[in-house]
């Protein structure tokens, strides 16, 4: 872990402000807090917080998802088969 | 005959570190401040320059907008210094400490409702009192509808009021007598209704048990469930120890700055109460060697949801009991965004097993995420046990919609009553700053 945070923490300085890739910083920090949740602490309001966030979020709405890809997958083989008339099987 | 009222929705965050049940008496604190921001929207003028000879009771600053408010100095001594910040705002007003002389005011037998009035504004107690709706201490122009004191306490570190009263019972019942007298009904006392309270047998007060978890110890809820608000109505709310001082100016004539103060957190090694006064030095509580890792700490003036964030060298709050100290979490952990990874991070989430494991939990003042746009998750509402739309009221304050802030409630709630929105929220926006903001724009536009 170290070795990856130290070689990311290079490759950030050009991404920072006044560095010459500062216009792409976003998408070197979708990068970054995909490999790490940011150092940041709170600076207002509640000094604690939960470990949840948007991130882990949306990846439940993934794992929700998989039934119904699955599904979907089997649906539309299921209904080419019928239609065409086909049976792999036989 | 108590009532009995159960709030259902919230959730109890326990914490490592809580105060053990003994008190000691701080150390002489050389020094004491007093922090103009600990006072919600007043704007100070000050009545003192630096070298001043104060006494105890000694008026320092009163508020802009009406100068019948005065905060008076907890100490005697001389005025240190006056510091600013920007555009000349009063951070803090340092006394040095020497000698003990006290104002005296003289107190008569037979108090009416008018001499107590007038009293508590001129000794400084009436700065204990503070006003719902906004928060911000009572106005002098105004006979509240109710007076709340909650002693059932829900906050994380949130202190046992029974066991701070505990010896000035007396002190606490004079503070009620005289208070009861401003609105000639009894005050409205907040128990919890698991634990048998020492407030029972006391004179001039409904009390009322709360069941319930965090924030049904946030008064703006008990007053939401037992008596609402209504437009042009106010009332008045007093913390169980400031109480006992009044009762205690009413008995000696002298302003009684006493603060009881739970100093919590994983970081102390020994978590206890001090007895000591308003604006005393932090380090006057605590040595150096009771904190472990004193650099890699917060510090917190309040509870770790509400409190605001103070130097180590700074001084203790107006209103606080509590003073934490929560571990900085300044440090990455990688890939966070997977479920049930990382579980002891703590959190209300499935998405985690921490539930599973020990009850009290160690946290530290990592955001665990960056800040992002509000998502409708539901969460907010499991959080907040009011008839009141969380999320549509902090869009409201956004929006600076005044219309739509007073009738989705903004008069019924202050900034505390986020404090576990701001927690437990997945978009890690800052709902008391936004409620706060809120609140000062209404006190501007429509008081």
């Amino acid at each position: 872990m170290n070795f990856i945070r130290k070689n990311l923490d290079k490759l950030k300085k050009p991404f920072e402000k006044g560095g010459k890739l500062e216009k792409f910083y976003p998408a070197f920090d979708a990068f970054e807090t995909f490999l790490f949740v940011p150092n940041h602490t709170t600076k207002s309001g509640s000094h604690i917080r939960d470990a949840v966030d948007l991130k882990r979020t949306m990846v439940t709405v993934i794992i929700a998802l998989i039934p119904a890809l699955l599904y979907g997958i089997y649906n539309t083989g299921y209904q080419y088969f019928i239609q065409t008339g086909l049976n792999l099987l036989s | 005959m108590s009532k009995d009222i159960s709030i259902k929705s919230g959730a109890n965050l326990a914490l490592t570190g809580v105060a053990s049940k003994e008190i000691e008496t701080a150390k002489h604190s050389s020094t004491f401040a007093i922090y103009p921001d600990d006072f919600f929207s007043l704007i100070p003028r000050m009545m003192v320059r630096e070298g001043d000879r104060l006494k105890v009771g000694t008026p320092i600053f009163h508020d802009k907008n009406d100068d019948k408010i005065i905060i008076v100095s907890p100490v005697s001594g001389i005025v240190k210094s006056i510091d600013r910040g920007d555009k000349r705002k009063i951070l803090k007003v340092v006394i040095d400490k020497d000698g003990d002389d006290k104002i005296k005011h003289e107190i008569n037998q037979n108090l009416t409702k008018e001499k107590i009035i007038s009293l508590l504004l001129e000794s400084g107690s009436w700065s204990y009192i503070r006003q719902r709706p906004y928060n911000i201490i009572a106005r002098t122009d105004k006979i509240p509808k109710a007076i709340f004191v909650s002693t059932h306490s829900t906050a994380p570190y949130d202190v046992d009021y029974d066991f701070i009263i505990k010896e000035r019972l007396d002190d606490f019942q004079n503070g009620v007598n005289v208070m009861s007298k401003i609105i000639s009904k009894p005050i409205t006392l907040t128990t919890s209704a698991n634990k048998e309270s020492i407030f029972l047998n006391q004179k001039n007060l409904e009390i009322i048990n709360i069941k319930g978890k965090h924030p049904s110890g946030n008064v703006s809820f008990q007053i939401n469930r037992i008596n609402p608000i209504n437009m042009g109505e106010s009332v008045w709310v007093i913390n169980p120890e400031d109480i006992a001082n009044i009762g205690s100016f009413f008995r000696t004539g002298n302003f009684n700055p006493t603060r009881t103060i739970a100093v919590s957190g994983a970081s102390v090694i020994n978590p206890k109460y001090y007895k000591t006064k308003i604006g005393s030095k932090i380090s006057s509580i605590i040595n150096d060697s009771d904190i472990n890792n004193l650099k890699g700490n917060r510090y917190i003036n309040g509870d770790p949801l509400t409190g605001s964030k103070v130097d180590f060298d700074g001084y203790i709050g107006y209103y606080n009991n509590i003073f934490s100290v929560i571990e900085e979490g300044n440090h990455y952990r990688m890939f966070g965004w997977l479920p049930f990874k990382d579980n002891h991070v703590p959190s209300f989430s499935r998405t985690s097993f921490s539930w599973l494991l020990s009850k009290k939990k160690k946290f530290n003042t990592n955001l665990n995420g960056e800040e992002r746009a509000i998502v409708v998750t539901g969460e907010m509402e499991k959080f907040f046990p009011m008839d009141i739309y969380p999320m549509q009221l902090l869009k409201a304050c956004m929006m600076q919609d005044i219309e739509k802030m007073e009738q989705l409630g903004i008069y019924e709630v202050i900034p505390e009553d986020f404090g576990l929105i701001d927690y437990s929220n997945t978009s890690k926006i800052e709902a008391q700053e936004i409620i706060k903001d809120g609140i000062q724009l209404m006190l501007k536009e429509v008081e």
